[in-house]
């Protein structure tokens, strides 16, 4: 990790304004990308960046300056998502109307390319296996850094990338992009 | 290489961040296995559409807006932080509270309990004893009280200042020990003290108790009296009672 990093933690811990807007304009892109991908919804990823930024600030002196400041920012972002996503499961009313419309909506229009089809299949992946598979591949955090961030076993991390990419594929297969893979999809 | 071995080889060079295209083991395996070449080839589509995502842009001002919200968090915390204490003061209050009610209602219970057992085991055998004795005393005072002879006998040696009667007499008369005779004559020094003479023994209205003492300690006393006389018949105290009859 660069020292540059630390330096800018650093004067965040001693109070300085300018060097918390640097830090948030440096990582937020970052931050948004994985709970834009998790939560699936702008206006609740960018709440839950500006939340997960604010914590980081808050719980900034927990960090530890031996590792590297992304995954653990992104850890903090990712349980943020999960516990939004709890709650979402705890208000089926709610949110189950959403979900149908949305599924609904992105089924009922032809996917216009392969991003579209990508993020759709996305979106039935558990939480787990596409929360590491966008710090894998989104954000190409080593698998160590994952099993950190995530807080569990190295090899979990693992089998839930490798899941991720098999039920992606067995979804693109379904949806007939990969037509030539239909006997694969059984497999999976 | 097996098509087994292959998917996890791909996964493997996946894993790395390698392209599988230029990795030689998958490209020989795939020039002869269409199934796996598909696969490979599935691996690459996914790949190459989630790279081509477009994320939507994070807001410029969110630096601006996180600042904001973490330098209001203090000032809203400030009540929250008011709150909890509040909130952790009730609590506990009312905790305390469940738990005194507990304990008193427990005490209560347990007070009830030896209230109700415990005293009748403890307070009645006490009385009934305490009322046994006192009767038993009543009963050897109207004993002792019944037998003329000792009577009669101490109320002339009383009555009679000058008599001569010597104390073996006495003794033999009432079929007491010498000591005992001794010390229930008037004017005698015994365990009670030195004894104002008395009209008679076993009379009436008479006895050798001081005025004083009130009715309730008076059988108490002539218990002690009794067994003190009992001791007594025992010693040898012929020639000390000898000395002081004759002084």
């Amino acid at each position: 990790m660069s020292d540059d990093v630390r330096e800018l933690v650093d004067r965040c811990l001693r109070g300085d304004q300018s060097a918390m807007l640097q830090l948030v304009d440096t990582y937020r892109g970052q931050v948004f990308g994985l709970c834009y991908r998790m939560l699936r919804h702008r206006q609740d990823a960018e709440d839950v960046t500006q939340e997960s930024f604010v914590r980081a600030l808050k719980s900034l002196h927990r960090w530890d300056s031996e590792r590297e400041f992304l995954p653990w920012l992104l850890a903090i972002a990712g349980n943020r998502c999960r516990t939004l996503l709890s709650t979402r499961k705890r208000q089926p009313a709610a949110t189950s109307l959403v979900e149908q419309v949305s599924d609904k909506t992105l089924e009922h229009a032809a996917a216009k390319n392969l991003a579209e089809e990508v993020e759709l299949a996305l979106e039935t992946l558990r939480e787990e296996y596409r929360q590491a598979f966008l710090l894998f591949h989104q954000h190409e955090l080593s698998y160590q850094e994952i099993s950190e961030a995530l807080d569990c076993p190295l090899g979990t991390v693992k089998t839930w990338v490798h899941r991720a990419r098999r039920e992606l594929i067995a979804r693109l297969a379904q949806r007939g992009v990969v037509q030539e893979l239909k006997n694969e999809v059984r497999r999976v | 290489m097996k098509c087994d071995e292959f998917e996890a080889h791909l996964d493997e060079i996946l894993d790395e961040r390698r392209r599988p295209e230029w990795d030689a083991q998958l490209r020989e395996h795939s020039a002869c296995c269409p199934r796996c070449r598909d696969l490979a080839s599935a691996y690459g589509v996914l790949l190459e559409g989630f790279r081509s995502l477009k994320l939507p842009e994070c807001p410029a001002d969110m630096p601006t807006r996180v600042l904001e919200s973490h330098l209001a968090r203090p000032r809203l915390a400030f009540p929250a932080k008011a709150a909890l204490p509040a909130a952790a003061a009730a609590a506990l209050f009312s905790t305390a509270a469940a738990v005194f009610v507990a304990v008193f209602l427990t005490r209560d219970g347990q007070r009830e309990q030896v209230a109700y057992v415990a005293p009748p085991i403890a307070q009645v055998p006490v009385a009934q004893t305490k009322v046994k004795q006192i009767e038993q005393i009543k009963f050897d005072l109207e004993q002792w009280k019944k037998v003329p002879l000792v009577g009669a006998v101490f109320a002339s040696a009383a009555d009679n200042d000058k008599s001569t009667v010597p104390y073996e007499e006495l003794a033999k008369g009432t079929g007491r020990s010498l000591a005992n005779v001794v010390l229930r004559m008037p004017g005698v020094a015994g365990p009670r003290g030195v004894r104002p003479p008395q009209p008679s023994y076993g009379q009436e209205g008479g006895g050798v108790w001081p005025t004083h003492m009130s009715d309730e300690l008076r059988p108490v006393a002539e218990s002690v009296t009794e067994t003190f006389d009992l001791i007594l018949d025992t010693l040898p105290v012929t020639f000390w009672a000898s000395n002081t009859r004759d002084s």
